[in-house]
């Protein structure tokens, strides 16, 4: 596979955790570019997969490469071209949501962040928050926060594990169209663990199924209602695939 | 270029747990318990101080007025350092858990609030992120001890009218450094533990478990099976031995009791850190107008204790913290 179009490769990735796969010899490539929504029910190794795919579990077996660098043997590498927003994250509430972005920029290696930290709060469309502490935020402001800090150092990747998990209906809606606008604006590939449907059917561009640590269906969204065009929702759609 | 990067990278690391710990409620209730108590029983006592100092100065002046030979009169001796045993015990104390809260605010919090599982995909190594948290919490807990001392002395000072020696600002300087070596023991077995433990509550109750058996029992059980403390005022002073070869010479016909008794204190790092402060400050009176040497030297096997606890505990912690999975799956 070309390493230019596919921004990540996985091969033949396993990982066993407690005796049981988590997953299976997973094959997976997303080209540079997509925003692809991963799919499965809870249990099925979405997160798992990301974990790997963010270096921060090593797989069994198997290979994943991130723009080319292997996410074990080239970790360090891998961690710069990389962003993630973990699901449930909560940031550091005695501080404000400047210290908050100003840490994670520096610790990632950029020495004057002020700008960029300004810059990042207009374009996710927050500005003025940025001498609020993080305790006073709510759930939908704190994703908004934890999307600005993913994406400080301009990342190739953004991983996001149920970023829409909690929010209510305008959270929901303004992180969509912060995720399409970096997309689109930012030419940033997006990897998102999801289960909620309806998002995948606003937001991502492919979808990927995974069942018991297996991936089962991968293609794109247009060619999935296509091929599915006698199912009413991306809902019966997914229970159709699964079964 | 490189090592200034590292350097750059652990600082920011130092400078966020400083200014977040600052910023943390339990952390302020707690350091300001500890101050408020230092200084209450740092004034109080050097109140004592000066009413003493005061009543010598008066009856010597008397004295000199009725114009009586003084010249054959001893002069008492006041020892300004010996104010600082209650600071000393809230150290042990108080500091104790002051530290433990560090650490388990450094690991706990962000192991919870998954913090520690996003500081992980970014481009800065685990050792370099512990050496960062390391840093930034012992020098808070410098800075706490450092304001302590620098206000025990200035309230000695002002308040003790007393004029403290260069030897003392010495002695008092290294109990100021030996209590920062005390202190970081005790935030990285806090933050060991909430490293080891999947439980943070778990974690929490084991530090003060430790804490309990370390600083409380274990120091009170030796100071109760301890033959000269069975009487007010020393047991060998009520019966009137007061030369150390006579209690000595006593003593040798307990020597298998007093050496189970030493030996259950010598488990106990609070108890060598006492010692080796109380030997420093001349609390334990033996020690006192002995050179700083000598008391290091005599007290060589208390610092070996103290300063190994804290590698110890510090080099297993960044182990850990480099080598475990801390994330969930």
């Amino acid at each position: 596979m070309n390493k230019t179009q596919n921004i990540i490769s996985i091969s033949n990735l396993t990982h066993i955790y407690k005796n049981k796969k988590a997953l299976d010899d997973l094959n997976l490539e997303i080209s540079k570019n997509e925003i692809f929504g991963f799919l499965g029910h809870n249990g099925a190794g979405k997160t798992t997969t990301i974990s790997i795919l963010t270096t921060l579990l090593k797989p069994t077996s198997g290979n994943a490469k991130i723009c080319g660098f292997d996410v074990v043997k080239d970790s360090m590498e891998v961690k710069k071209l990389i962003g993630y927003l973990p699901e449930n994250v909560k940031f550091y509430d005695n501080l404000t949501a400047y210290e908050n972005l100003e840490y994670f920029a520096k610790i990632s290696g950029i020495k004057n962040p002020k700008e960029k930290i300004f810059d990042i709060l207009k374009f996710i469309d927050f500005e003025g928050i940025e001498n609020k502490k993080i305790g006073e935020f709510s759930k939908g402001m704190h994703q908004r926060i934890g999307i600005a800090q993913a994406i400080i150092h301009e990342p190739q990747v953004l991983f996001l594990d149920e970023p829409t998990s909690g929010l209510d209906p305008m959270g929901i809606k303004k992180l969509r169209e912060i995720i399409i606008k970096l997309n689109k604006e930012k030419q940033m590939t997006i990897f998102m663990n999801t289960h909620l449907l309806s998002e995948v059917a606003k937001v991502c561009t492919t979808i990927g199924v995974l069942n018991s640590g297996k991936l089962i269906y991968k293609n794109s969204l247009k060619e999935t209602l296509k091929r599915f065009n006698n199912e009413n929702s991306l809902e019966e759609i997914y229970f159709n695939i699964e079964q | 270029m490189k090592f200034m990067n590292n350097v750059y990278q652990v600082i920011t690391v130092a400078k966020k747990e400083y200014i977040d710990a600052l910023k943390n409620r339990v952390f302020i209730i707690f350091v300001s318990f500890l101050l408020i108590l230092t200084f209450v029983s740092i004034i109080v006592s050097s109140f004592d101080f000066q009413a003493k100092v005061i009543s010598y100065q008066t009856a010597l002046a008397e004295l000199q007025a009725s114009h009586q030979i003084i010249q054959n009169l001893t002069a008492p001796e006041f020892y300004p350092l010996q104010l600082l045993r209650g600071t000393i015990e809230y150290i042990e104390i108080i500091g104790a858990i002051l530290a433990i809260v560090l650490g388990y605010l450094s690991i706990a919090k962000e192991k919870g609030n998954n913090t520690l599982q996003l500081l992980f995909t970014r481009p800065i190594s685990k050792i370099k992120l512990f050496f960062g948290k390391f840093l930034g919490n012992v020098l808070l807990l410098t800075s706490v001890s450092g304001f302590m001392f620098f206000g025990i002395y200035l309230i000695i000072s002002l308040i003790g009218k007393t004029v403290i020696t260069n030897i003392e600002i010495e002695k008092i300087f290294l109990s100021f450094i030996f209590s920062i070596i005390y202190l970081s023991t005790f935030f990285s077995i806090s933050a060991l533990l909430a490293l080891i433990f999947k439980s943070l509550s778990n974690s929490l109750i084991l530090s003060f478990v430790i804490w309990i058996v370390f600083v409380l029992v274990i120091p009170q059980i030796g100071d109760t099976l301890d033959p000269d403390n069975q009487v007010p005022g020393g047991l060998f002073n009520k019966i009137g031995i007061t030369q150390k070869s006579d209690q000595l010479t006593i003593l040798k016909d307990f020597s298998s009791y007093e050496k189970a008794r030493d030996s259950l204190e010598q488990s106990s790092f609070t108890k060598h850190y006492e010692r080796l402060i109380f030997a420093l400050l001349g609390i334990k009176d033996m020690y006192n107008g002995k050179t700083i040497n000598f008391i290091i030297n005599d007290k060589n096997s208390d610092i070996l204790w103290l300063v190994s606890a804290m590698i110890l505990s510090s080099t297993l912690t960044s182990i850990i913290f480099t080598k475990k999975k801390l994330i969930n799956k």
